[in-house]
């Protein structure tokens, strides 16, 4: 079974299930992926009609099959490519003497992959981003760019470097004419400008705010109308700099769901690098994370192994510090931090998280919030 | 309406976002539309012929208010396109902009800039089509001709009708006639007229290479002279001659009367031939001289007196009459203001024998005061003894005349393109750089040239303190130079030391080398222009032979303005590259 017929079979089985807002979701990047202008407009066209109708979720589920039979006698070309789009050897930049230095830093970057760039506030991650992003410059090291489409001299470069600053700028106008001046911009045909920005508009679940003014949209909204601006203009490299700052739980969530679907598109991968202070949700989507702490560069897998082989555990919870040592005995706790908001327990690495769990459970330990951060990050921010 | 935009606007966003983007369709189509009503507002300004009897009709845009109505216009047209123009810009988000497209950019900047600041040419387009319609050529050419004839019987001024003036038969015009005190022989023959005498004289010349070294005493005592190119002729009174075939009386007559009320600019007859009257005080020629009407034309004078003649010596009230009825009905047309009939008039001027001047006609409503005279001349005396009560402004005609063929041959962008173009021009390049570099390095970049500017004007004045007080051209030079090689400077760090200094340093430059490279190129042309002129004042001094060396500013003269522009915008277009490779930049 081919990767689309997969992705056509997921998609019918969350329909099943009526998970119909994440199907819906993913139905739409299976009609991005076919390039077909034809599937596109019929896409756009229920996508309108689900907002006139949102209770009519049977029928949007037929209508939504039909046109996903339609996909699936589509040929997809599927790109395979895995020579790295961006190669970053040894990465120096200083800013001034006996100052904050970044680096030595090397990378590569493939398409199709997640980087997620995390560190405390100060250790360089937007450095980086805009090092990567050519914004800019290095002291020492190389820096190469191996992207499909060649480019011809170093502005054209700058073009296809796509980054997004924290704070993004404000739009003025139409949004649809933004979006619209983008693809026009790159030469997409003018047949086609409306149908690729609607099916964008459509795909970012922008459909009802589309006739907005930028200062009506919440922050969430500015953030997906500055994704589909941004992938209208089809990068190969997408750095974003904390796209989750300022966004609720929920959309945080969404949007990395979106991110790792786009840049896991069958026919136009993107390779993604994003930085966020989100340590959990960033390290759920990422297929990497970059851990920088005070301007150095770990991967976290490597500096996992370096250190012992913990478990180690945080829990939040309305319990004297002294009762945890007694009831965690037993479970060779080796050290316990409150660091003012929760504990963080430190066993060796013979006991497992489900123990914990069952000690805590069965002192009838009031738990808010417990999760085991061994294999995280996260672990050097608490300890 | 509101759809045909949209559909208009999506179109062009589709097809040609730069269009679209500059809003140059909009804002040339506003334009055009102001354009078409400052026209009409141009055909309607001068309606009322009262309007053509002051001076500079043809200035009315200055006159009226439109010219601020005009600015305010265009300032409003302006802040309005830019508001929505600012609000994209592909080039600072790094969509794909090619070389040409940041030029057209540009172009199109300069050319929405000069359609909506240029509304004073649709109005002085209104105005000529106007005047060249209502007024037609020929005409107005009869009613110029007509005026001229009655202008024989206006009566305004007796200087005009005095014996000095007759210059026919010709041989008169030949001769000089001294009227000044004190300077007629008496034993020889003459003529008197109250206390005025008239003695007539032959002349003698003197000949001057214009080349050649004026010595003032040599030429000294010339009654006038004339020029050509290169030769300069003095005439002296020599003896007097008896004229008395020709002249009967010295009493102001009609048939003294030789000049021309109006000669249209492109006459046949006017412009040469022309004499200076020397008032030089050693002469103690005190003579106030009437220029008003170009009286010193000698052919023109010779034609009229002698037309003047014809018409007198055929002796035709009925003739004359139709003259002066011809005469009041341009004087209607025109709304120029009279209180006589042809009647009146003609029995104020018709005196077959030998038309002399009975009454004088005033060119205004007589006021009715007097001025009080302590001592007035015999002949003043009889100018108030003689001036009626009735009068014809004839002046406004004149002035109507003169609007009129003013307004016609006017060149309607003439030397004031130049201002709007240089107005545009550096307009547009102050919004390109904004677009372009962004806010900060303009404002940057306006501190940075005040800073040079001072900073070259307080090394100049230093210069100028330290060196000698003679060396005037060398300040000149020094401050030349200096810019010269400031502006090389400038205009290489972009070009080839980008990539070794701060994107911000290298964004001024650019921004001045922007904006600048115009002036920098103007420089260099003043700089070999004052190089040829020094060597050209130390070969040949300041005589004629300077007139003729080739001096490279002088030499374009105007079209130096066009070749700037040229330069400007092939500099420009070539630059786009520059700009691109610094926009590619990295910080830090």
């Amino acid at each position: 079974m081919s990767k689309s017929e997969e992705r056509i079979k997921e998609v019918l089985a969350f329909f099943k299930n009526k998970d119909t807002v994440l199907g819906y979701r993913k139905f739409m990047d299976c009609a991005i992926d076919t390039q077909d202008l034809t599937i596109y407009k019929e896409v756009i066209e229920l996508t309108d009609w689900k907002e006139q109708f949102p209770d009519k979720e049977n029928e949007l589920i037929e209508k939504a099959t039909t046109i996903l039979n339609k996909i699936s006698k589509k040929a997809i070309e599927e790109y395979n490519v895995q020579t790295p789009i961006v190669t970053a050897t040894n990465i120096v930049k200083s800013y001034g003497q006996n100052r904050f230095t970044l680096g030595p830093i090397s990378l590569d970057i493939k398409k199709r992959q997640v980087y997620g760039l995390v560190g405390e506030n100060g250790n360089g991650k937007t450095t980086l981003l805009r090092i990567l992003a050519k914004e800019l410059s290095h002291n020492e090291g190389q820096l190469n760019f191996n992207f499909d489409k060649q480019h011809s001299n170093s502005f054209d470069l700058r073009s296809k470097l796509v980054y997004i600053p924290q704070r993004t700028q404000k739009w003025y106008g139409s949004l649809k004419d933004n979006l619209k001046f983008v693809l026009s911009n790159y030469g997409v045909s003018p047949e086609e400008n409306e149908t690729r920005v609607l099916m964008m508009i459509a795909r970012f679940g922008l459909w009802n705010y589309k006739h907005l003014k930028w200062s009506e949209l919440s922050s969430g909204y500015k953030m997906r109308f500055e994704l589909a601006r941004t992938l209208l203009r089809q990068p190969e490299l997408l750095l974003l700099d904390e796209p989750l700052a300022n966004l609720d739980v929920l959309a945080q969530q969404v949007i990395l769901e979106d991110l790792k679907a786009i840049c896991n598109s069958l026919n136009n991968p993107i390779a993604l690098i994003l930085s966020s202070q989100q340590l959990y949700e960033v390290e759920k989507i990422s297929d990497k994370v970059i851990y920088l702490k005070e301007g150095k560069y770990k991967e976290k897998d490597d500096l996992i192994e370096q250190d012992e082989n913990q478990l180690i555990v945080e829990i939040d919870c309305k319990c004297k510090r002294e009762k945890l040592i007694e009831i965690f005995n037993h479970l060779s706790l080796e050290k316990l931090i409150f660091n003012g908001g929760m504990y963080v327990a430190y066993f060796s690495n013979n006991t497992n998280f489900s123990s914990v769990l069952e000690t805590l459970g069965k002192h009838n330990i009031d738990v808010i919030y417990t999760r085991n951060i061994s294999k995280s990050t996260r672990r050097f921010f608490v300890s | 309406m509101k759809t045909y935009i949209h559909k208009i606007n999506q179109y062009l966003l589709e097809h040609h976002p730069t269009v679209w983007n500059t809003k140059i369709v909009w804002m040339l189509g506003i334009s055009a539309a102001i354009h078409l009503l400052f026209f009409v507002f141009g055909l309607i300004a001068l309606t009322d012929p009262e309007l053509l009897h002051e001076r500079g009709a043809m200035h009315i845009f200055f006159d009226n208010g439109t010219v601020f109505f005009s600015v305010m216009l265009s300032i409003l047209l302006i802040v309005i396109w830019l508001i929505n123009m600012f609000k994209n810009n592909a080039f600072k988000n790094f969509y794909p902009v090619s070389r040409l497209k940041l030029f057209i950019q540009f172009v199109f900047y300069f050319i929405i800039i000069f359609f909506a600041t240029t509304f004073y040419y649709s109005y002085n387009l209104g105005l000529k089509v106007y005047i060249s319609n209502t007024y037609e050529d020929a005409t107005v050419y009869n009613e110029i001709k007509a005026s001229n004839n009655a202008a024989i019987f206006f009566s305004h001024n007796i200087e005009k009708y005095t014996l000095s003036k007759r210059k026919y038969p010709f041989i008169l015009s030949e001769l000089y006639c001294e009227t000044r005190d004190g300077f007629t022989k008496t034993e020889k023959p003459y003529f008197e007229f109250l206390d005025l005498k008239y003695q007539y004289y032959s002349l003698y010349t003197k000949e001057r290479k214009i080349s050649e070294t004026y010595n003032e005493n040599f030429y000294n005592g010339y009654v006038y002279k004339r020029r050509t190119d290169s030769i300069e002729t003095f005439y002296y009174r020599d003896t007097v001659v008896d004229v008395s075939q020709y002249v009967k009386t010295a009493i102001p007559s009609y048939y003294n009367y030789s000049s021309t009320f109006y000669s249209l600019e492109n006459d046949e007859i006017s412009g040469y031939d022309s004499v200076d009257y020397n008032y030089e005080s050693d002469l103690n020629y005190d003579y106030n001289y009437d220029f008003y009407y170009d009286t010193d034309n000698i052919d023109k004078s010779k034609l009229s007196n002698k037309n003047v003649h014809e018409i007198l010596n055929r002796n035709n009230p009925k003739e004359i009459k139709q003259i002066l009825t011809d005469f009041l009905k341009i004087a209607d047309i025109y709304e120029v203001k009279y209180n006589m009939s042809s009647e009146q008039w003609f029995n104020l001027v018709y005196h077959p024998q030998d038309f002399e001047i009975k009454h004088l006609i005033n060119d205004e409503p007589r006021e009715d005061y007097r001025l009080a005279i302590k001592e007035e001349t015999e002949l003043e005396k009889f100018v108030n003894e003689h001036t009626s009560n009735f009068y014809i402004e004839t002046d406004k005609l004149h002035h109507a005349f003169e609007n009129i063929e003013d307004i016609k041959d006017a060149d309607i962008f003439g030397e004031s393109i130049h201002v709007f173009i240089w107005l545009s021009f550096f307009l547009a390049i102050t919004i390109f750089m904004f677009r372009v570099t962004g806010l900060k390095s303009l404002l940057f970049t306006i501190i940075t040239v005040g800073v040079l500017t001072i900073f070259v004007s307080l090394l100049t004045t230093l210069f100028a303190f330290a060196s000698k007080p003679s060396s005037g051209d060398s300040v000149g030079f020094f401050i030349m130079y200096f810019t010269l090689i400031l502006g090389t400077i400038i205009l290489a760090i972009p070009l080839f030391f980008a990539s070794n200094l701060k994107k911000q340093i290298v964004s001024i430059c650019l921004n001045i080398s922007l904006s600048g490279f115009v002036l920098y190129i103007f420089l260099i042309i003043g700089i070999i222009s004052l190089h040829q002129e020094n060597y050209c004042r130390d070969h040949f001094g300041y005589d004629y032979r300077y007139n003729y060396c080739f001096i490279l500013m002088s030499s374009i003269g105007f079209y130096l303005s066009y070749v700037l522009l040229a330069i400007g915008l092939l500099f420009m277009y070539f630059y786009t590259g520059i700009i691109k490779k610094w926009k590619a930049l990295a910080e830090g």
